[in-house]
């Protein structure tokens, strides 16, 4: 997957990506990641969880764990609107796949860019960890941050930033 | 017996791919110390399958290139071209002996000492000559064939009499199998007699009232008819007489007179069978065997037997488990559909649409019960095919040993239990050479002659545990602690539990006992088993007392189980209560939980320790209402209360995985999905009972 990436970073190809909203701030990721988006369905909460995983739902039999991007991103807790949804992520964590549900306010759109117009982060002056993004890219009079998802929602990471009681997980 | 081979002729042929792509990549890379690892494992799991299966030599070859592996691994020697070569050599051979395991084939008998030799060289057993060697096998190979009288070729008339024990049922046998499986080994009469039941009273639907005299006419050994009964010998009268004649069977005034006694509680009395025979039956004729015959006709055979094999395999095919587990979503899937859909018509009645739901209700279930056992299997299939190696390897050990398994029809995922059938041998063979103590030793200290090893399984939540528990001697935590230090993986003044030095036995290279066997002493079978174990996303933990036994214990997630739950609701979520533990329900009030000090509950006049559900999972401490429900679950021993709001009813759940995220939530075992479409979670009561212990020592303390 990581060289893959870095081979369409060399040729300029061009990508899909999708846009959405956490409170007033954009962010984007590739549309390859993103499996399907849902309407907010029934969520079960699971007992003595952590805040920002909301619970469990059923997609289509299959039960997936639902996240609240905008706690894991230190925002307020997400307000349920119209606009709601799930966007429902492959992600890559350890060569495993994971499934997982991401709650977000709105999504705005899908579209194309060359790789190549993806800058840099800034190393400093951000508030998010410069592991969760991937570049910034200008959309007109705004930036967008380019999430590198695997990282954001890999389960390890949640184990540090929850405050749960169990053991660190050993890697073997 | 038959159906056995094939299963070790398959396994065989997967290790043996293993081992090829091992070697060639070792080819290229002679110190990937991994891939000598793996080399040796596939090697040694190759040992322990022909040594079940009772292929002596096999076992024996594969041994000898095992202890070159072995040394290699220590670093007591190094890899060589040759080395290499005689593998690759061996290899090849392998693959013609697993169907020939006798060496029946003279090139392959050739072959055979020609690579001991070259492996002994190896190993520096000395070079011994390959005529001897030949000599000596050959006697051992002739022996069996000059004890018996008759030549393997000729037809025989067999009478066997078999009279299964009323309880026969019981252990799941059914006589019928082996009825036809040995009309399947040739012509036969098959006269069945039912016993005098005097009146219907007496009768006894699950005992088994039936016994057979079956006619045999056959080429087969006296020996194999009886293999076919080897799981029934113990409550069975099973007597076996050659008639020296054939041609009985298809003669017609032979079939009158037996088939006379059919139905009838009637013992056939075998010298009027005999004389009988005499005067209609072909006389045997016992012809003096010929050197060149006695070759021939096993290797004849054994082509036979080649093709058999290529034909079973056929039968059957090889699906990858992701289309497995897709098949299964969507079943669930569909079983939920029909749920909502059943759930609709209830609330619009139109007899039209009734109808519709009924049908797809019927065809939705057998597709359900299809999908699932397709990958369903219950562990029974596993565990009797471990009697014959209990049989085996303690005769071989000289240890009197009986062998009990208990919950045979826990369902396991069909790929899982195949990958847990190593892991389990390794842990038998332990059990039964390091474990159990031989009679006198027992006897001196008390304990029966007999030892016991116990095969156990059973659900707990969403998890299979199967426990390997043996009487024997246990395990000393000192001596484990020495080795441990000896080895350096621990040091001397580390404190640890008993708990976590008996896991330095899950350690590559950590054996403590004395000698090597044949059997086990490696230490290589404990790492392997972990290692198969963890793959299995499971975990194995032992515990011992000295001279009380061990029990080691696997417990494994389920990626799918279907388990009867108890639906409660609880701050409207709804969870799986594990039918399995619930013992009963009570309905206290409130007030009677909530001022209470002891945490106590008096229910049918016993005092009852309960957990607050909702004080455990952070909701508000009670329900609205006033009343509580108290679901009563045993765990183990004990008996502990649950509270929770509602009880809704019996359903049946096909737990799902919540994921890793909620790993350290596992006090919740998965999930289900119910007929509108919400989710119900299921509830692990021993963790949470667990849970809550520790809870009170931490506010005690």
């Amino acid at each position: 997957m990581k060289a893959e990436a870095t081979l369409e970073r060399l040729s300029g190809e061009t990508k899909s990506f999708l846009s959405f909203k956490l409170a007033e701030e954009h962010f984007t990721i590739p549309v390859m990641k993103i499996m399907e988006i849902l309407e907010v369905p029934k969520i079960t909460k699971v007992p003595q969880s952590p805040n920002f995983l909301v619970g469990v739902i059923n997609l289509r039999g299959a039960v997936l764990p639902v996240i609240d991007t905008r706690i894991k991103f230190g925002m307020s807790q997400i307000q349920y609107t119209i606009n709601t949804c799930i966007l429902v992520l492959s992600i890559e964590v350890n060569d495993e796949e994971l499934v997982v549900g991401a709650l977000v306010d709105s999504v705005s759109e899908v579209f194309e860019l060359d790789e190549d117009k993806i800058k840099p982060t800034p190393t400093i002056a951000t508030k998010y960890r410069a592991d969760y993004i991937q570049g910034m890219i200008q959309e007109n009079d705004h930036f967008m941050m380019v999430l590198n998802i695997d990282k954001v929602f890999s389960s390890n990471d949640l184990e540090s930033i929850s405050e749960s009681k169990g053991m660190p997980i050993k890697e073997d | 017996m038959e159906e056995m081979k094939d299963t070790y002729i398959q396994e065989a042929n997967e290790l043996l791919e293993n081992l090829e792509s091992s070697l060639l990549s070792l080819e290229d890379n002679p110190n990937d110390k991994s891939n000598i690892e793996q080399v040796f494992r596939v090697m040694h799991t190759l040992k322990g399958n022909s040594s079940m299966f009772g292929l002596t030599k096999i076992a024996e070859f594969v041994h000898d290139l095992e202890t070159i592996y072995d040394k290699i691994r220590q670093g007591e020697m190094q890899l060589s071209k040759e080395i290499l070569n005689t593998t690759l050599a061996s290899f090849d051979h392998l693959n013609l002996i697993i169907v020939d395991s006798e060496l029946e084939e003279e090139l392959n008998k050739d072959n055979h000492f020609k690579l001991i030799n070259e492996i002994h060289k190896f190993i520096g057993k000395g070079s011994v000559n390959s005529h001897d060697i030949e000599q000596v096998i050959e006697e051992q190979e002739l022996q069996p064939v000059a004890v018996s009288s008759e030549p393997i070729d000729l037809p025989k008339t067999f009478h066997i009499h078999f009279e299964p024990e009323e309880s026969i049922f019981l252990d799941g046998s059914n006589p019928l199998f082996l009825v036809a499986e040995l009309a399947a080994m040739g012509k036969s009469i098959i006269v069945p007699h039912f016993k005098h039941v005097t009146s219907l009273n007496d009768y006894n639907p699950t005992s088994c009232f039936t016994y057979w005299d079956i006619y045999l006419e056959s080429t087969c050994q006296k020996t194999d008819v009886l293999d076919v009964f080897v799981f029934v010998e113990g409550n069975s009268t099973i007597e076996i007489t050659e008639i020296p004649f054939i041609e009985l069977i298809s003669n017609a005034s032979f079939n009158e007179v037996v088939n006379g006694t059919i139905f009838k509680d009637l013992k056939t009395d075998i010298t009027s069978i005999i004389l009988l025979a005499e005067s209609i039956g072909k006389k045997v004729e016992a012809e003096p065997i010929k050197n060149d015959v006695l070759v021939a006709t096993p290797v004849e055979a054994q082509k036979v037997a080649k093709v058999e094999t290529k034909e079973k395999v056929v039968s059957s095919i090889r699906v990858s488990s992701d289309k497995l587990d897709e098949l299964m979503n969507l079943v669930s899937e569909l079983v939920t559909t029909q749920a909502s859909l059943t759930l609709y018509n209830q609330k619009n009645e139109t007899p039209e649409l009734e109808v519709i739901s009924e049908n797809i209700e019927k065809l939705s279930r057998r597709l359900r019960d299809i999908a699932f056992g397709m990958t369903l299997v219950p562990i029974n299939n596993m565990f009797s095919r471990f009697q014959r190696l209990v049989r085996d390897v303690s005769m071989a050990l000289g240890k009197e040993v009986q062998f009990v398994t208990e919950g045979g029809e826990t369902e396991l995922d069909k790929s899982i239990i195949e990958t847990l059938t190593d892991p389990l041998m390794h842990i038998i063979r332990n059990s039964l050479d390091h474990g159990l103590e031989l009679p006198e030793v027992r006897e001196s200290h008390n304990k029966d002659r007999k030892g016991t090893v116990k095969l156990k399984a059973f659900y707990s939540g969403i998890s299979v545990y199967i426990q390997i528990i043996d009487d024997g001697k246990g395990i000393d935590v000192n001596i484990i602690r020495k080795k441990a230090i000896s080895k350096g993986f621990l040091k001397e003044d580390e404190v640890l539990t008993d708990k976590e030095i008996f896991d330095f036995i899950f350690y590559p290279g950590f054996s403590t006992a004395e000698v090597i066997t044949d059997i086990s002493g490696r230490g290589v079978g404990m790492d392997v088993v972990k290692r198969n174990i963890t793959d299995l996303k499971g975990v194995v933990s032992v515990e011992s007392k000295v001279n009380v036994g061990t029990t080691l214990t696997i417990k494994l997630p389920l990626s799918l189980s279907i388990i009867d739950g108890l639906l409660v609701e609880i701050a409207h979520v709804n969870y799986i209560i594990p039918l399995s533990v619930v013992n009963k329900c009570y309905e206290v009030d409130n007030s009677e939980m909530m001022d209470n000090f002891n945490k106590l509950l008096i229910l049918d006049e016993k005092q009852v320790p309960f957990i607050n559900i909702r004080q455990e999972f952070g909701y508000k401490n009670v329900s609205d209402s006033e009343k509580s429900q108290i679901i009563v679950v045993s765990d183990g021993d004990k008996k502990v209360g649950i509270s929770v709001d509602y009880i809704v009813g019996e359903y049946q759940a096909v737990v799902k995985p919540i994921g890793k995220y909620y790993k350290n939530q596992d006090f919740i075992s998965g999930a289900t999905i119910l007929g509108d479409g919400s989710i119900a979670l299921v509830m692990d009561t021993h963790k949470i009972i667990d849970l809550y212990t520790e809870h009170v020592k931490l506010e005690l303390k």
